[in-house]
């Protein structure tokens, strides 16, 4: 089923939280992402750079990422992800502990230990959609407030903060609002103002699902 | 016990009862009587000797089809294996003819096993191991109806030997939902939750003792597992890709131990004891790019009993501190531990401690603490290094082999190798143990094997 797809790049499990900025990422294209770790954004945002074209993302939820509109998000055979781990493990032994940043030619090993694992697998063997809507707002709440004192001289930023210097750390807990698709695009466009959008949504915390107080 | 096999080539006609999808016997025979101690009778001649009819390893069959309330496994309390009978414990009340036992069984599309009576039927002791991954759930996947037990076991939910199915939720819902029900095991599942929040493995309120061995945490919109009582553990594992912490220690989380675990890339705490994580254990983990903490105590450790462990872990480049301390009657015992190159923002610290409370009331030694100054942050606030045991943490450069391809094993002139806690045992200067949670696997000359003190 994958087959038949134009792809150039091949990402698997690269790290990507850096770009959190309207078109950070620069021009893309004709790109295949696979479990990559996306960035933590409180909004939707275009991460990728306007003219970018033929992105396609396969397994681990995008979450705010805005594509360009000829994005495509591929089904997988979630059982076909183990052979290909394994596969990179055997073709590049050592001491990894996981599968981060592959290398284009560990990604290539991967893929195509994929595509082999595929073709054995039964008729019935489960399909899962990547996930392509999952924009939200996220908003933080102070939990708690505390004062430290430095006992050391240390460095913050380009600062130089002596002993005895105090120094506030804040604690937060994080919120989110999900958006329906609709809402997502006339945000993305302009057409709705977030600190309206953010007055009228319930607020529910990331990981217990309380809503916010 | 019983063990029911998943597979999406089964059935659900079928009772999961072996692995094997062709159907096995059928039940031909056998009166609707209500009454406990109806015999059935079992085509094929199935070989009966192995049957156990009494105590924790009580053996039991499925019978598909079969009405009784929440029971569609019933526990054998006697066969007759030349007449090619069992009898069951409770009498089903299921169409006659149509009763099987044998063959795998699959979880109807989203629904997941929280709507399925075997869910409700399952008791301690009891493992159901999936051969493939099902069909996605879009609401809570597995949902706890009952404990597991001390005498006859956990119930135990894993993935067949040599592969790892994975478990997928569609939504802000669990992969799995604990209740109030203790001693279940995940073992050599893959759980992805693609929700825009909410936890993929969630701790019950007064559910403890939860044992989760060589699972991978890949997706997930909040915490990875959210632990919030007593006695869970986390082995080997590999957590990733979470909006929220790795491990969130919560209200009345204690007595954890998390070991050799793998967590990496998510977007809050790797271990977030920031609610609570009184009397847990740490053990050779790596965490490894965190956006938050890479381990976070603040909860309100209010008594001297409080005691945590944190032995042999590496925790690198997470956005803010590699280990903070936030509370003041925080007692730990902090050995062995590589922390580099966390806190890269202004204000941010490779390790921070309460003030004053790290060389009173708790031990560290035998660590690397290391931040070249990028960034913003800076490496220490609150610890003197060497300030309990002379000469054993260092701030140099522990050079990882590849950290940001993950792998976290040290080069031979790194200050870690062969400077960890045991040596020669108290005061040695040689040691055998390298800090950090990776050995350089050396066979002699320092760098420990596989445990403390072992050299070829």
């Amino acid at each position: 089923m994958l087959r038949g797809h134009k792809i150039m790049k091949i990402a698997v499990g690269t790290r990507l939280q850096e770009f959190t900025q309207p078109e950070s990422m620069g021009v893309v294209t004709d790109t295949l992402f696979v479990n990559c770790y996306w960035p933590k954004l409180d909004r939707p945002t275009r991460i990728f750079a306007r003219g970018s074209s033929g992105i396609k993302v396969m397994g681990t939820t995008p979450r705010n990422v805005w594509f360009p509109d000829d994005i495509e998000f591929l089904d997988y055979y979630p059982d076909a992800l183990y052979p290909a781990e394994l596969a990179v493990r055997v073709a590049f032994p050592g001491n990894r502990s996981g599968l981060v940043n592959l290398s284009s030619s560990e990604s290539q090993v991967w893929w195509d230990a994929y595509n082999e694992a595929v073709k054995g697998l039964h008729s019935k063997a489960t399909i899962i959609t990547t996930r392509r809507d999952c924009n939200f707002l996220r908003h933080r709440e102070e939990v708690s407030c505390r004062m430290v004192t430095l006992a050391n001289d240390s460095v913050d930023g380009d600062t130089i903060l002596r002993k005895g210097t105090q120094v506030t750390k804040t604690e937060y807990d994080e919120y989110i609002a999900e958006l329906t698709p609709h809402e997502c695009v006339c945000l993305v466009g302009g057409k709705l103002d977030e600190t309206d959008l953010r007055a009228n949504k319930a607020f529910l915390h990331v990981s217990t699902q309380l809503p916010l107080i | 016990m019983a063990t029911l096999y998943v597979s999406t080539g089964g059935a659900n006609t079928n009772s999961g009862c072996t692995d094997v999808a062709a159907g096995h016997a059928s039940i031909i025979s056998g009166s609707a009587a209500t009454n406990v101690g109806t015999v059935v009778t079992l085509d094929g001649s199935p070989d009966l000797s192995g049957l156990i009819t009494s105590g924790a390893t009580q053996s039991s069959i499925n019978l598909s089809g079969a009405t009784n309330a929440n029971k569609k496994i019933f526990w054998i309390s006697a066969f007759d294996d030349t007449a090619n009978t069992v009898t069951v414990d409770t009498a089903p009340t299921g169409t006659l003819g149509a009763w099987k036992i044998g063959g795998q069984w699959t979880v109807p599309a989203s629904t997941g096993m929280s709507t399925i009576d075997a869910a409700t039927t399952f008791r301690a002791g009891d493992t159901i191991i999936f051969n493939d991954s099902p069909v996605s759930a879009s609401q809570d996947f597995f949902t706890a109806r009952a404990d597991g037990t001390g005498t006859a076991g956990p119930i135990t939910i894993k993935g067949k030997t040599g592969v790892r199915p994975v478990i997928t939720v569609t939504s802000v819902d669990q992969c799995f939902e604990p209740g109030n029900f203790d001693l279940w095991r995940f073992e050599n599942l893959e759980f992805a939750q693609t929700g825009a929040s909410g936890t993929v493995i969630m701790g019950g309120d007064t559910a403890t003792a939860h044992t989760y061995y060589n699972i991978k945490i890949s997706d997930g919109g909040g915490a990875g597992i959210n632990i919030q009582t007593s006695h869970s553990r986390v082995l080997m594992s590999e957590i990733s890709g979470v909006g929220g912490d790795g491990i969130l220690l919560n209200n009345n989380a204690s007595f954890g131990l998390f070991y050799g675990n793998y967590i990496h890339d998510v977007g809050g705490d790797g271990i977030d004891g920031s609610a609570n994580g009184m009397h847990s254990t740490l053990i050779n983990n790596i965490i490894d790019s965190a956006t938050g903490r890479g381990i976070y105590l603040g909860g309100s450790y209010t008594s001297a009993t409080n005691f945590i462990t944190i032995n042999g872990n590496t925790v690198y480049g997470c956005g803010d501190s590699g280990l903070e301390i936030a509370d003041t009657d925080a007692m730990m015992t902090l050995t062995n531990n590589i922390f580099s190159q966390n806190g890269n923002a202004a204000g941010r610290y490779n390790v921070e401690w309460t003030a004053g409370t790290a060389q009173i009331i708790s031990l560290h030694g035998w660590n690397v603490f290391y931040h070249s100054g990028g960034g913003g942050g800076a490496n220490l606030l609150n610890l003197t290094v060497n300030a309990q045991v002379a000469s054993s943490e260092f701030t140099t450069d522990p050079e990882f082999t590849n950290a940001a391809g993950g792998d976290f094993s040290i080069s031979s002139t790194s200050p870690a190798k062969a400077a960890g806690f045991p040596g020669t045992f108290l005061g040695g200067s040689t040691g055998y143990l390298d800090i950090g949670a990776v050995q350089r696997q050396e066979s002699s000359g320092g760098g420990g094997i596989a445990g403390y003190g072992y050299t070829a």
